[in-house]
């Protein structure tokens, strides 16, 4: 019985009396705290689509790191209200935090650090091209679980984020304004390679689309069914990849045919495994 | 002493033109930038009690005879002499730093002051070939360049250098004028170099570019008080719609200077621009029957007066069409880079599947004038459209 009581006076000692927990003050910092993200996360992104495309990213990507500063912040003030904080309730606390996430709910749990970690580690910013296994697109929003892409054929894919553990991230832009986009190209290889690489980069650099300051390439390899031309450029704007790349293949189809070389196609058994 | 004649007096230096990097566009007045957030927001706060002067509904489109009276077209006198001072003192050297000079000129500039200047002083003038020659003869369409004498190629823009066909000719141009032993003046206009400097390696070819100052308030005050004075007839004053202020020979010259500072900013230096801007807030008040009855009551001197005064309304920008917002930058960074461009130009340096809409659109706004000698971007909408293609990261000049 005497360590009955010890127990329960432990247990008094780890929150505060319930008569002293200030239930309005709690509602209001969540309130404050809820009112506010949701304000930001329609705000900021609604600027970002506004205003000057310089400025897109950094909005965006401002959103993750905001709610995140808020909720620690509303976590804290909140704490101290419910509970006793000393070191030793801090280790009880955490204690029974750590089984209950433990057995319950390891995976979400699992998410949202993967979240935090993905705030301050950046793999993926809301705007960024990236794909995460055998989902590409454009990152709409990094939530506290999962961010959401959305596909170029317009679905919109939710990623949790402890993938981050397990899987390679590939971002095309990692927050810079482009990204690379390549044209290809399969020629049969009886042609002048230099005239091809010559007009091929003529193309991109006579694309609407180009950004001026990022160098334009063109690679080529040989392979079993014809030569194969990378194109490689920069558009100004990200968003206008696929536009970039059906202008510089049409245009680029043309100014081949001119020259007089042939494109080649492999039969649909034939696929290039990618390198 | 006649119009062309006092423009010519004004600002010839010893370096006429400033080299492209140290052009710097007047600045906007300090407390336009925060007026201008102020009004945007001032609607959720209550009622505007600010009403302007001169009810915009009561003024109405200035007619062109009277715009042609006082607000005649610009000469370009001043640039014209510029650019003669600037050429003479470099035709006179015996062993310029560089036998080219390129001359940037800003954008939608109505007058070829280049070729008028190569004809007035003889020089043998490189036209371009026609563009469907250019595209058809390749290479073939250069022809030969003279050996001897002075070559000029008043806008290089011309060539179709956003174009497979175009750029290759305008790389192989300029690689015969490096290797030519003749003298060549070049000109461009900014977004053709911004554009040309980068892709087709001129930058390195040709000498640094030089361009005209850009015109300040001071400039811009005196200029046009110069275009309204008419010895025909009787003088009239300009007066501001929103508060009613005369400028334009008026005794109190901070009203003016604010103004001209302003237009100065809004049309980025650009003489040309800021006339068209000039011309175009330019208003009369309105005749219709309510006035006849009001005019009734008034004296005959007031009446005289009203007749008198022109109203200047205040700089509005242009507003893009708001569908197909992206289209419309990528019709006017093509106009804008070539200059002046037929319909079916456009669609060989554009992949729009639905420009025709789009372009009728922008011709409406006001955005693309489509004359004779093909499409082209309005001076006044300039401002608008070089904001507008910055905001949206298009590499475009980069006026400071």
């Amino acid at each position: 019985m005497p360590d009955n009581e010890e127990g329960k006076q432990q247990a008094a000692k780890l929150m505060n009396d319930f008569q002293d927990i200030s239930f309005l003050q709690i509602g209001l910092v969540i309130l404050g705290t809820w009112l506010s993200i949701s304000l930001l996360r329609r705000t900021l992104p609604y600027l970002a689509e506004r205003g000057p495309s310089q400025l897109r990213l950094v909005l965006l990507g401002a959103v993750p790191i905001i709610r995140l500063v808020l909720m620690f912040l509303a976590i804290i003030w909140i704490i101290p209200l419910v509970f006793n904080v000393t070191i030793k309730n801090f280790v009880v606390i955490a204690g029974a935090a750590s089984v209950a996430i433990g057995f319950a709910l390891k995976d979400y749990f699992s998410s949202l650090i993967a979240g935090i970690v993905a705030v301050i580690e950046r793999p993926y910013r809301p705007g960024d091209w990236v794909k995460i296994g055998g989902d590409y697109g454009e990152v709409l929003s990094v939530g506290m679980r999962a961010i959401r892409l959305c596909t170029p054929s317009d679905d919109v894919v939710t990623v949790p984020h402890d993938r981050i553990w397990s899987n390679n991230i590939a971002n095309s832009n990692d927050g810079a304004q482009t990204l690379m986009c390549i044209a290809d190209f399969y020629l049969h290889p009886d042609h002048d390679a230099e005239a091809v690489r010559r007009v091929l980069q003529d193309v991109a650099m006579t694309s609407c689309y180009l950004i001026y300051d990022k160098p334009i390439l063109v690679v080529l390899s040989e392979t079993p069914w014809g030569t194969h031309y990378k194109l490689k450029a920069y558009p100004f704007d990200m968003r206008d990849q696929f536009s970039f790349i059906s202008d510089m293949t049409a245009r680029g189809k043309r100014a081949i045919a001119k020259l007089g070389a042939q494109q080649v196609s492999a039969p649909a058994a034939v696929s290039e495994v990618p390198k | 002493m006649d119009r062309k004649d006092l423009m010519t007096d004004t600002f010839v230096d010893d370096r006429p033109l400033i080299t492209l990097d140290q052009y710097k566009s007047p600045s906007t007045p300090a407390t336009d930038t925060a007026l201008g957030l102020f009004a945007r927001f001032k609607p959720f706060f209550g009622k505007d009690d600010d009403a302007p002067m001169m009810a915009c509904v009561r003024l109405q489109e200035t007619s062109s005879d009277v715009l042609s009276e006082f607000v005649g077209p610009p000469d370009c006198a001043t640039p014209r002499t510029e650019l003669a001072a600037d050429l003479s003192k470099w035709m006179g050297l015996q062993h310029p730093a560089s036998r080219m000079r390129l001359i940037v000129i800003p954008p939608c500039n109505d007058n070829d002051v280049i070729a008028s200047w190569a004809s007035d002083q003889g020089h043998q003038i490189l036209t371009p070939p026609n563009r469907r020659a250019l595209i058809d003869d390749g290479l073939n369409s250069i022809g030969e360049l003279p050996s001897k004498g002075l070559i000029v190629i008043p806008k290089l823009e011309r060539w179709f250098i956003r174009h497979e066909s175009g750029l290759v000719v305008v790389r192989e141009l300029l690689g015969r004028l490096k290797q030519s032993q003749v003298r060549v003046v070049v000109g461009c206009n900014r977004s053709a170099w911004s554009y040309l400097s980068r892709m087709a390696g001129a930058a390195m070819i040709l000498p640094t570019p030089v361009t005209f100052r850009p015109f300040d308030a001071e400039r811009l005050e005196e200029w046009f008080e110069e275009l309204a004075t008419n010895e025909s007839t009787d003088p009239v004053s300009f007066r501001l719609s929103g508060s009613g202020e005369t400028i334009l020979s008026s005794k109190d010259d901070s009203t003016a200077d604010d103004y001209f500072s302003r237009l100065a900013a809004h049309s980025l230096g650009i003489p040309w621009v800021a006339w068209h801007l000039w011309r175009r807030s330019i208003r009369t008040k309105q005749t219709g029957n309510s006035k006849v009855a009001q005019s009734k009551s008034r004296s005959k001197a007031d009446l005289q007066n009203e007749q008198k005064t022109l109203w200047v309304a205040a700089l509005q920008d242009y507003i893009l069409p708001n569908r197909h917002e992206q289209d419309a930058r990528l019709i006017l960074q093509a106009l804008l880079i070539h200059g002046s461009l037929s319909h079916e130009e456009l669609s060989l340096v554009l992949p729009l599947m639905s420009s025709h809409h789009v372009l009728a659109g922008l011709v409406g706004a006001g955005f693309v004038e489509d004359t004779t000698a093909g499409l082209r971007c309005a001076a006044a909408a300039y401002p608008s459209i070089h904001a507008g293609l910055l905001a949206a990261g298009f590499p475009t000049d980069e006026l400071k």
